[in-house]
């Protein structure tokens, strides 16, 4: 059994017998028909995007409102009608929605946009509005637009210095509330930041990715398209070459023998590539026929007892536009998880076939 | 419409007489003054979901469809014949009926539309969807540029190959020609020791030889090629002020959590040994936790800070020219958040008096901040972990472990007090710097290259590229950065 080094702090709950941080699990979703599943299968929050006509009409495909800049998936609601009807079944379950607002940049022009669109999701009841974007977050605290920000993962990175910046920010009714770590954050420098804060006295609800949607990249430092035209840039086939052209003296790849640099040129893409057809009609509703295996683009549930160490709250099963059947049973798997806590033999119970092994925090 | 092409179209109609599950960007419906969510469709019909019923009976309907040559464009308004309302749980679900052939028309091109999109995602091989779906954005507009698709099987067999089919030469000669200062990004560990020894003019195009009077040390997206100590001073030693003095910029990457303390340092002495030898201190920073870094240290308060290419986001990929901006866009597709002048007023009170920026492959708007350009790679994705070292050690770029600076080098770790040594396969830090030894190359076409941590494309448009450069020089840009392949 581990040692939990964990104080009793107000909100600290009881797990299998350890004291740990109650941990929540938020999904999210494409299409207001799944809200219900989602929560059923026990999502204890939900978020999503949120890209009206308006929007489409004046930046077409050439501007995402929140990374996305695709219109031929279920991957965010498009209607204020719809986020109506988002807020009463949110209201009749008692489930809080934060809706997603997180492209990397904007231009002068999109941000009094946003923030009319932030005003008008308030009116009817939305709160929480997830924002990767500094100039963003520093127009609305200047406007003093009313809000709860989460900071998402694809604000960069966090550390002491970039949670002070944060921490700066403050009016009278928009306020930064929680902080996303991204997935290729350790444990360990989650534990850092929190400790930082309390240290501090600052207080934010930490939110770290659990399922889905690995990638070999880092969302804050992605600049390329994520359209429906093209495919992802990091799904592009490539080949691995050695380095020539050294300067005098330095040693290259061609000096070394085979056995230390292992295969020479070689194709490849990567095994999700591979076959597009069957990765495409697993994730996006078109026919899924392979056997369902939990956290298979992406998992951090292995890391539970370590982020729950490190003081995260909120667990993030991401896949907007992912179907509503892998949704579904990715919640049942976290959900499954957290009552195992603690427990050895968590992992043979949740991945009685193996696992993926794509693990966020391995 | 000719009786032989509705035949054909009619031959393409195989889709069942209603269509539900129609993804929100294809279709929305305009009615009662409110935009509405289609639920299901078909030639006589349309499903739509409301939260309030509508004020006065509903007697027409508008749609907002996706055309991949105009972008969004409206359809409408149709006359509606007759409607129903049912209540549901949330709301309310209306059903519009309507008698027109233009409405059936509007139907039948959403129809087609996502039924051609599913059939070449799951049906085309390779890339060959865009091939199409951006073909049909350029189609009667003259734009004859498409993806190639039949070509990204077309690879460069060699670094050596890759680098050769991009003689940069003539755009170096341009540069060579740029009124304001030039500058050369060392990015690597090679090229500022190369520095040091006096041999860089090896690597360095020959119309800038004599011409560069700035170096940028360190590197942008990989925050593990810092030079160490003694590099740093090395190289101050050789830039300080001499016959011909060389600036430098300590390039900084992201900060990860934990080495706050470390980097402080780094700074402290960086800043220290600048003023020892007389060379102004400037750092390109790549994270937001810089500035409050730099704030804690008195010996940093002459620091000049530039906001890094990390931070000075925009769209950056070498396939943005395959697609059709609308033309009241295509300036606006130059601008981010620098040029919003609160911003920038925002960054000079965190300390920040300049921008660094990557040519992308279109020409940016300018700002108002003294700006480096950097030429002619830019930057597209990096990561937090090593994706190279992550496929030479395991295979596959997506099991990255740790971080890369456990054992590319093992200075950077011990200074993180992490340990140099790789227990899974027993390499020592010394045989794990592949990123000296080893590149992604793609498909020609792309001029994308992947390098340690990060994928990076070319801007290879040359006039136009020689066009912006000029353009820049006369807005704001006082500084041209060559960066090595």
């Amino acid at each position: 059994m581990r040692t939990w080094n964990i104080t009793g702090e107000t909100g600290w709950t009881e797990l299998s017998g350890i004291l740990c941080n109650p941990m929540r699990l938020t999904a999210g979703f494409g299409s207001v028909g799944d809200m219900e599943r989602l929560i059923a299968a026990g999502a204890d929050e939900l978020f999503c995007g949120y890209v009206p006509v308006s929007w489409r009409e004046r930046y077409g495909n050439a501007f995402p409102l929140n990374r996305r800049e695709v219109f031929f998936y279920h991957v965010q609601i498009g209607t204020l009608e719809d986020m109506k009807r988002v807020r009463a079944i949110a209201d009749r379950y008692g489930i809080p929605v934060s809706v997603t607002m997180n492209s990397l940049y904007y231009t002068p022009e999109q941000l009094p946009i946003l923030a009319g669109y932030i005003r008008d999701l308030h009116e009817i009841g939305f709160d929480r509005f997830i924002v990767a974007d500094l100039n963003l977050i520093r127009y609305l605290h200047e406007q003093n637009v009313p809000c709860c920000l989460h900071v998402s993962g694809e604000f960069g990175e966090l550390n002491t210095g970039s949670i002070r910046l944060l921490a700066s920010f403050r009016s009278e009714r928009c306020r930064i509330t929680r902080l996303i770590f991204h997935r290729k954050n350790s444990p360990e420098a989650m534990r850092h930041c929190i400790e930082y804060c309390r240290r501090q006295g600052l207080t934010y609800e930490w939110e770290a990715f659990f399922m889905n949607e690995n990638c070999h990249y880092t969302g804050a430092f992605c600049n390329s398209l994520h359209c429906d035209e093209l495919e992802h840039i990091c799904r592009l086939p490539y080949r691995v070459v050695p380095l020539t052209g050294a300067l005098p003296g330095e040693e290259t790849e061609g000096d070394r023998t085979e056995e230390q640099i292992g295969e020479r040129t070689e194709d490849r893409t990567d095994e999700r590539t591979v076959d597009r057809t069957e990765e495409r009609e697993d994730r996006t509703g078109e026919m899924p026929e392979k056997p369902y295996c939990p956290g298979e683009s992406g998992c951090g549930i292995c890391a539970l007892e370590d982020l729950a160490e490190a003081g995260i709250g909120y667990l993030k099963i991401v896949g907007r536009g992912a179907s509503a059947d892998c949704m579904e049973q990715d919640i049942r798997t976290a959900k499954a998880a957290l009552r195992w806590f603690g427990e050895e033999d968590r992992k043979e119970r949740l991945f009685p076939n193996g696992c993926s092994g794509n693990c966020y925090y391995r | 419409m000719m009786k032989s092409d509705r035949e054909t179209r009619d031959r393409q109609w195989e889709y069942p007489e209603t269509m539900d599950q129609i993804p929100y960007g294809m279709i929305t419906c305009l009615a009662d003054g409110r935009e509405l969510t289609v639920n299901d469709l078909s030639k006589a019909h349309v499903s739509v979901c409301l939260f309030e019923l509508p004020k006065t009976p509903v007697t027409e309907v508008g749609f907002v469809i996706w055309d991949w040559k105009y972008g969004f464009v409206r359809r409408g308004p149709f006359p509606v014949t007759d409607s129903t309302v049912t209540q549901e749980p949330t709301g309310y679900r209306m059903v519009l009926r309507i008698c027109s052939e233009a409405y059936a028309e509007t139907v039948r091109q959403v129809a087609d539309e996502y039924s051609e999109y599913i059939r070449l995602k799951l049906g085309e091989e390779g890339n060959r969807f865009s091939e199409v779906l951006t073909r049909k954005q350029g189609a009667g507009s003259g734009k004859t540029e498409y993806y190639p698709a039949d070509r990204d099987s077309e690879f460069s067999v060699s670094a050596e190959e890759w680098q050769d089919k991009r003689n940069a030469d003539r755009l170096a000669e341009k540069i060579a020609a740029f009124p304001g200062t030039v500058a050369l990004d060392l990015d690597r560990k090679q090229l500022w020791n190369a520095f040091v020894t006096g041999n860089l003019n090896d690597r360095v195009p020959p119309a800038l030889r004599q011409r560069y009077s700035r170096i940028y040390v360190g590197n942008a997206f990989c925050p593990e090629l810092t030079p160490d100590d003694s590099e740093i001073e090395a190289i101050i030693r050789v830039c300080a002020p001499r016959e011909r003095p060389v600036g430098v910029t300590w390039v900084t990457g992201f900060l990860r959590p934990g080495r706050e303390d470390a980097e402080r340092e780094r700074l402290r002495r960086i800043a220290g040994l600048c003023r020892q030898y007389g060379i102004p201190a400037e750092a390109e920073i790549n994270d937001w936790g810089y500035p409050m870094l730099v704030r804690d240290l008195p010996e940093c308060s002459e620091m000049i800070l530039s906001y890094g290419r990390l931070l000075n986001k925009r769209r950056r990929d070498p396939r943005q020219n395959y697609r059709t901006v609308m033309p009241d866009l295509r300036n606006q597709i130059g601008e981010n958040s620098l040029n919003d002048a609160s911003f920038r007023e925002f960054l000079t009170s965190l300390g920040i008096s300049r921008a660094e920026t990557e040519s992308p492959g279109y020409r940016m708007i300018p700002t108002g901040f003294p700006t480096a350009v950097h030429v002619p790679m830019y930057q597209t994705n990096t990561s937090d972990r090593c994706p190279l070292r992550a496929l030479r050690q395991q295979g596959n770029r997506e099991w990255q472990q740790d971080t890369c600076g456990a054992d590319c080098f093992a200075g950077q770790a011990q200074a993180a007090g992490i340990s140099g040594t790789d227990g899974r396969d027993g390499m020592t830090p010394e045989k794990l710097r592949y990123c000296e030894t080893a590149v992604c190359l793609y498909p020609d076409h792309l001029n994308l290259i992947g390098r340690y941590n990060s994928l990076f494309a070319m801007d290879r448009r040359e006039a136009d590229l020689y066009a912006d450069l000029e353009y820049y020089g006369r807005n704001g840009v006082d500084r041209i950065v060559w960066n090595f392949m």
